[in-house]
């Protein structure tokens, strides 16, 4: 909110007020609670997986896959000591030469979206572009999950 | 003489000839769209016009 909303909900007598500097969006983009009538839809951010596997970059990739093929995975997001999406490996990625490191298998720099991100547009994108997954991060970059299409279409059918 | 013109993609949403599609990553993506209009569609930026509020 504003400062000057802030200072006016301390007039009506609220004790903790803040000032949100980076703004709504940004709040939302960390995966944080909102309020209201769009609040009720889920969004990205509650349906991306948290337990998607994860790999740092000097893993070696016949490592990984194992690893991660145990989990009935086919995706992995390789991120950095504080979860900070570096790449993306998807089923092609992983059927590479098992000996390379991550960091040379990896897709880097893999498109990511915020948790607030409607599911409509997602699937609509997702189905367009024909993709299976989606990192989901926050403003930072921090990994918040992987957004799967057909939980994103089962979740669409609910409704 | 060889053609050595590449294929570039042009974005479904303004038109404008990107290296790749920003969404799927593809080369040859039916649907490519650059990294502002992507961002537009699914509003993840918000157009900041000049605030009412005294902020």
């Amino acid at each position: 909110m504003s400062p000057r909303a802030a200072w006016r909900l301390e007039t009506l007598g609220f004790g903790e007020v803040y000032d949100y500097i980076d703004g709504k969006v940004d709040w939302m983009a960390a995966g944080l609670p909102t309020e209201g009538t769009n609040a009720q839809h889920p969004r990205a951010g509650d349906i991306a997986r948290k337990d998607v596997p994860t790999a740092g970059l000097q893993e070696k990739l016949g490592d990984v896959k194992a690893r991660v093929e145990v989990q009935g995975w086919d995706a992995v997001v390789v991120v950095n000591d504080r979860r900070v999406v570096l790449g993306l490996l998807r089923a092609k990625e992983l059927a590479g030469d098992p000996e390379q490191p991550i960091e040379r298998a990896m897709r880097p720099g893999p498109s990511t979206f915020r948790p607030y991100v409607s599911l409509h547009e997602m699937l609509h994108f997702m189905v367009d572009h024909k993709l299976d997954s989606a990192p989901v991060t926050t403003s930072d970059g921090r990994l918040v999950g992987l957004l799967l299409q057909k939980d994103v279409a089962a979740e669409m059918e609910k409704k | 003489m060889a053609d050595s013109a590449e294929t570039k993609e042009r974005c479904k949403g303004c038109d404008r000839e990107i290296d790749i599609c920003a969404f799927c990553q593809e080369p040859g993506c039916a649907a490519a769209i650059c990294y502002g209009c992507q961002n537009r569609e699914l509003r993840q930026t918000v157009p900041q016009p000049p605030h009412a509020h005294g902020g």
